[in-house]
């Protein structure tokens, strides 16, 4: 079920909600676990069972350290055997394929193999469940003893299928006991809608002109042309998953629950390096907390630094997809963050604003190439055009065709890719000058997002929400 | 937070103030009530830096651990069992959605080929791309290989489709096919070949992968079998 649904919108949480807030404080948490079973078994109705083994698993795994505290050799058998339980099982639902598919290629066999379809969420709520394991064997948490407060945890739906990756340690307290406001329902709204119109209104009209240029064949658009193409796609992937994590979080603090941010206005990064404090937090917070500082993080001299950081960029690019173009756009990434922070760091800060801005920019559409290629060679094509090898001239009627007819939504694009859009949002629906809500302002503006976005996504066929094959 | 503000913008005021006399100066607004906390709007550096505070209150909220109890039992043979049983049974699972439900990389010419040999070809002829055209209004070039083999004789119903789609956005689209042409051979037959409505009705549809395997046939069941073996 996606949160841009109609189905979701009109029944699931309208039902969900009513069930939330008419049940006494004691059975919330069953009604949000209940909902979130039923939300994930309607997309998924054979993976569910995977993903109930899995909690009840990794359950037992945190308990079983938790009650070894002090038996330091048990504790860390356990921890062992519980990551690489779950490595396993995330593995072989995602890589195997490719694995197989690689060695197929590579060398002169051909292994045939049954291939399973990837659970959606799979990478979230293993990663999840992996960060409470982890907290519990550094001690940073107490095991769960309550199955359910557990199972809530890993598969609330809010966060469940797209992140953002919640950390055991961030939420324990409030799956106990947490305030239920109107006040903090309704900024769960706001935030909620602002999501919504995100995704709806403009990344998936944004990726329409991205499809159609992707699928021009080579040799039959120009520089510009594939520039755009690039361009939509970074705007695409950006109010894409943005404005699912928007939602997410909206729909956490409607609960009562509140999510830490996942993006920062990234596309006003001025460096790699501020890039990723900006995109998809929550997941490069999760591979330094459980990766980089294990490894040593930079406390082992340079060289096992470097070592580190490719280490675990190379691992968030895999853990995107099973693909070689998602291995390569990770060390590619690593590789710029290794000279940014040794090499050029010092000299890009010195650069002024505008050229730092170009600078990540440029490297950032050209790192989204590979993230939207389905293979290597796909993607030196595409690059090659975007610099010229290939490409059918400079610019041509089509290019400007595509920027000419799409000026609006690449306008409101930029604005809402700066913290700019929501400031001139907030200031029209708060009044500072008596620290007050400007209640009608804010029923109009929201509203009438929210009935342009059911417009739109009404007229639509088919909007998929691109991180959903992670 | 309020207060906070507040703050900042009473700060923020009289550094203004000194800037720009003129704005408050001759205001008989701020001289009537000096006491009184004017706030004015924000500009855009210090409502970034409001939501910088908002954030950090969040973290702050959420990083306050809960009171559990003690932990420190000695080791639990039941809890070790149970985490390997756990296991077992994700392996099991695992085990059975391969057997039942995965689909396969084998490429869609030995399927094929596997399946060929169990039909009966007294009763079915295959046709060509145009078939699937014309009785499932689907482009076979879409796809990545296409058996279809329809029956020779007009009263009968059987039929026997093998599909392997390109991508997975395909499978719903060729289901949907499949369920038309389901509906449409049963109003053929509604009415006086009660047999082969029955056989329409017993059909068989089996999405392995991006394999799709559509069967009307008394000899279903078998072909279904003969599929599933080959993958």
């Amino acid at each position: 079920m996606l949160f841009s649904s109609v189905s979701f919108l009109f029944m699931f949480l309208p039902i969900t909600l009513l069930l939330y807030f008419l049940v006494p404080a004691r059975f919330k948490n069953l009604v949000l676990l209940i909902c979130s079973l039923f939300f994930y078994a309607w997309g998924e109705p054979v993976y569910v069972v995977l993903m109930i083994l899995s909690i009840v698993f990794n359950y037992a795994c945190g308990l079983d350290i938790g009650y070894n505290a002090d038996d330091p050799v048990h504790a860390k058998r356990g921890i062992i055997f519980a990551v690489v339980v779950n490595l396993l099982i995330l593995g072989f639902f995602k890589y195997y394929g490719f694995l197989i598919g690689s060695i197929n290629a590579v060398f002169p066999v051909n292994i045939p193999y049954r291939e399973l379809e990837l659970p959606i969420g799979i990478s979230f709520y293993t990663f999840q469940a992996m960060s409470y394991v982890i907290d519990v064997y550094r001690k940073r948490v107490r095991p769960q003893r309550d199955l359910m407060l557990f199972a809530v945890y890993v598969s609330m739906f809010p966060q469940l299928i797209a992140g953002p990756i919640v950390r055991y340690a961030d939420i324990e307290a409030q799956l106990k006991q947490r305030n239920i406001s109107p006040n903090r329902f309704g900024d769960g709204i706001m935030y909620f809608i602002r999501g919504l119109a995100k995704k709806v209104l403009i990344a998936n009209t944004v990726g329409g002109i991205f499809d159609q240029i992707s699928g021009m064949g080579f040799g039959s658009f120009s520089m510009l042309t594939a520039w755009v193409g690039c361009v939509s796609y970074a705007f695409q992937i950006y109010f894409d998953f943005s404005g699912y994590s928007d939602m997410a979080i909206g729909l956490g603090k409607m609960f009562g629950f509140d999510f830490l941010k996942n993006f920062e206005y990234p596309y006003t990064a001025k460096s790699i390096t501020d890039f990723w404090r900006r995109w998809h937090i929550s997941l490069s917070t999760w591979f330094r907390e459980y990766v980089y500082i294990p490894l040593g993080g930079n406390r082992k001299g340079t060289k096992r630094t470097v070592i580190n950081l490719l280490i675990v960029w190379a691992l968030t690019g895999l853990w995107h997809g099973a693909n070689w173009t998602f291995l390569f756009w990770g060390l590619y990434y690593g590789g710029i963050l290794v000279l940014e922070k040794f090499v050029i760091g010092e000299r890009i800060n010195r650069l002024p604003g505008a050229l730092q801005h170009a600078y990540t920019l440029i490297l950032v559409l050209i790192g989204w190439v590979f993230f939207f290629s389905p293979d290597l060679g796909y993607a030196f094509r595409y690059l090659g055009v975007m610099f010229g090898i290939g490409a059918k001239g400079l610019a041509d009627q089509q290019a400007l065709f595509f920027v000419l007819t799409n000026w609006l939504l690449y306008l409101v694009s930029i604005t809402a890719s700066t913290s700019f859009g929501y400031y001139v949002l907030d200031r029209g629906v708060y009044n500072y000058r008596n620290g007050q809500g400007r209640r009608g302002v804010a029923c109009i503006i929201y509203l009438a997002m929210f009935i342009v976005s059911i417009a739109f996504l009404v007229t639509e066929n088919f909007n998929p929400f691109l991180y959903f094959r992670f | 937070m309020i207060e906070e503000k507040t703050q900042k913008k009473t700060q923020n005021k009289t550094q203004e103030q000194k800037k720009a006399p003129r704005r408050t100066a001759g205001n008989p607004r701020a001289a009537a009530a000096p006491n009184k906390k004017k706030q004015r709007r924000p500009s855009r550096q210090e409502w970034e830096e409001d939501q910088r505070i908002r954030q950090e209150a969040v973290r702050r909220r959420s990083a306050v651990q809960a009171v559990g109890e003690p932990g420190g039992k000695p080791q639990n043979k039941k809890l070790l069992v149970f985490k390997y049983g756990m296991v077992l049974a994700i392996v099991g699972y695992v085990v059975l959605l391969l057997l039942m439900t995965g689909g396969s990389s084998k490429p869609f010419d030995t399927i094929e080929k596997a399946v060929e040999k169990t039909l009966d070809t007294e009763s079915v002829s295959k046709t060509t791309n145009q078939g699937l055209k014309r009785y499932y209004g689907l482009n076979a070039a879409d796809y990545d290989g296409v058996m279809l083999y329809v029956s020779k004789s007009s009263l009968s119903a059987e039929e026997v489709l093998l599909l392997k789609v390109k991508n997975n956005e395909q499978i719903e689209e060729v289901q949907n096919a499949i369920v038309s042409r389901k509906d449409r051979r049963r109003s053929d037959f509604e009415g006086y070949a009660p047999d082969e409505v029955a056989l329409i009705n017993n059909s068989v549809l089996s999405v392995r992968g991006q394999y799709i395997f559509f069967v009307i046939s008394k000899n279903a069941s078998e072909y279904k079998t003969a599929f599933a073996k080959s993958l």
